[in-house]
């Protein structure tokens, strides 16, 4: 069986998989993480750094445990999977906060973002941007550039690929306010990228 | 673009960004030379961000296994397990009060009609008078069983015998001793009488009237049946039944406690024929057993 990627459906062999894997199937568990890891760990990157493996093996294992009492659709599972890792995100941040750590001292103009996450200002962020080649760098940026709850959106859209209701119900927000709140962040994204030279290299998929 | 701008207070030299174009950049579906002029970093920008990240091969297969592991053991979530210890433990605890209501008010019932055995009864008894409650000790009740220790006469035209514990103490073979006293004793008027003293024990006033009723063995006609609770009879009554509600108790009228005034029942007497002994008994037909205190009864 080949290997899904991020944002590739599993179809009608959904049901499938996912029956096996709450038979304990070895393959189906390994198909489901190779499906939605990928971007589970890109969103756990953008939101709380270094401890994006530990809370991302934390995930799986609470999905594995209530795995036999899950019924939907792979949309449903992959907004399931993504709330579990939203709720350690929240707990996670509610630990640290606790905790004293130091604050950069050259947070980018604008970013109220509190997290771990600790991105160098530029005068030319475009440049930054449009330079990285890795899918990392790009989560990083955006949370840098973004308020805390607009980067939490924006992660959950872009790198989690959930509808707006999703993003709503995994955030406690109304969907109304979801579009509100990410039209924001794509402004504000747009007004620091402005100007930024185009690379040839950069391909969206 | 129909579509009016949704984002504003932007630079005088980007267009707004319309609806249909943010959700495909948002789904990383936008190439860079495609977004709308303004937007190409950041149709970009979020290009990138959509790619897949590298997945770390060991620790992919340490979690997978782990997961596998974790599906076959079917390990409980803690939230639930917690739930249902919790109603366990609650209904453990309804049940076990429910299980001490019931045992409490079957121990008081059985102890406020005097159905516990003696020793218990007497032991409840004595506790519950400390506090003020009444409750039946064990030889002063109408159970049958704490009173019975006669033996049963089959045939004959009486009922059946019934001793009994008296007030003054045991007396196993107080009922005998009247019994015998009753047969041997000649018919005649003075018959009551002599039964009567040996029964209280010389306390006898046969023929007195104590103001509590008809009492003397003499006088056949009155028929007084107060023995309620302490007679067995026989199984075979004769029709008249003259017999039945007597045995009762020879009463000397000033002895007992006013709590017995209606159940006179020390010392059974009864009436009938050819019982064989032990009991008490009047002997024949109309010799009639006599009592003061109402509890003596006559054909």
């Amino acid at each position: 069986m080949p290997t899904p990627t991020t944002r590739q459906s599993l179809g009608d062999q959904f049901p499938g998989i996912l029956t096996a894997a709450q038979d304990g199937g070895e393959w189906a568990v390994a198909v489901l993480y190779r499906w939605l890891h990928p971007a589970l760990i890109g969103y756990l990157r953008g939101r709380v750094g270094a401890d994006a493996e530990d809370l991302a093996s934390e995930t799986w294992l609470a999905v594995a445990r209530r795995l036999t009492s899950f019924s939907g659709d792979e949309t449903a599972f992959r907004s399931w999977v993504f709330t579990i890792a939203h709720r350690r995100v929240v707990d996670h941040h509610r630990a640290t906060a606790r905790r004293p750590r130091l604050r950069s001292l050259t947070r980018a103009e604008g970013d109220d973002h509190e997290g771990p996450v600790e991105v160098r200002a530029s005068d030319d962020p475009a440049g930054e941007v449009l330079a990285a080649l890795a899918g990392g760098d790009a989560v990083r940026r955006i949370v840098a550039l973004l308020p805390k709850e607009q980067a939490d959106i924006v992660l959950l859209r872009v790198v989690a690929g959930l509808p707006v209701e999703d993003v709503a119900a995994i955030t406690g927000r109304r969907p109304g306010t979801v579009g509100v709140l990410q039209h924001r962040a794509l402004r504000r994204l747009a007004d620091r990228l402005a100007d930024a030279p185009r690379v040839p290299g950069t391909t969206p998929r | 673009m129909d579509r009016p701008p949704i984002a504003r207070g932007m630079r005088p030299d980007r267009p707004p960004l319309d609806d249909d174009s943010a959700a495909r950049m948002l789904q990383g579906l936008v190439h860079a030379d495609d977004a709308p002029p303004g937007y190409g970093a950041l149709a970009g920008l979020l290009a990138t961000a959509a790619r897949p990240a590298a997945v770390d091969e060991d620790a992919a297969a340490a979690t997978v296994s782990a997961m596998v592991e974790a599906i076959r053991k079917g390990a409980p979530v803690p939230q639930t397990s917690r739930r249902k210890s919790m109603l366990t433990k609650l209904l453990a605890g309804k049940a076990l009060a429910v299980v001490g209501v019931v045992a409490l008010t079957a121990s008081g019932a059985a102890a406020a009609t005097g159905s516990l055995p003696t020793p218990v009864q007497s032991a409840v008894s004595g506790a519950a008078s400390h506090v003020g409650v009444d409750l039946p000790k064990p030889n002063h009740g109408n159970s049958a069983g704490h009173r019975q220790d006669g033996k049963h006469r089959p045939g004959g035209d009486t009922a059946s015998t019934t001793g009994g514990a008296d007030d003054n103490g045991p007396s196993s073979n107080h009922g005998q001793t009247v019994s015998q006293t009753a047969h041997t004793t000649p018919d005649g008027p003075g018959k009551g009488a002599v039964v009567c003293a040996v029964a209280s024990g010389g306390k006898c006033q046969a023929g007195a009237d104590h103001g509590k009723g008809k009492a003397s063995g003499d006088d056949s006609s009155s028929s007084t049946t107060a023995t309620p609770g302490s007679i067995q009879t026989g199984d075979d009554h004769n029709d008249d039944h003259a017999t039945t509600p007597t045995t009762g108790s020879i009463q000397t009228g000033g002895d007992h406690n006013d709590d017995h005034a209606t159940t006179p029942t020390t010392g059974s007497v009864q009436t009938g024929g050819d019982e064989s002994g032990g009991s008490a008994g009047s002997g024949k037909d109309g010799s009639g057993s006599s009592g003061t205190d109402g509890s003596g009864s006559q054909h």
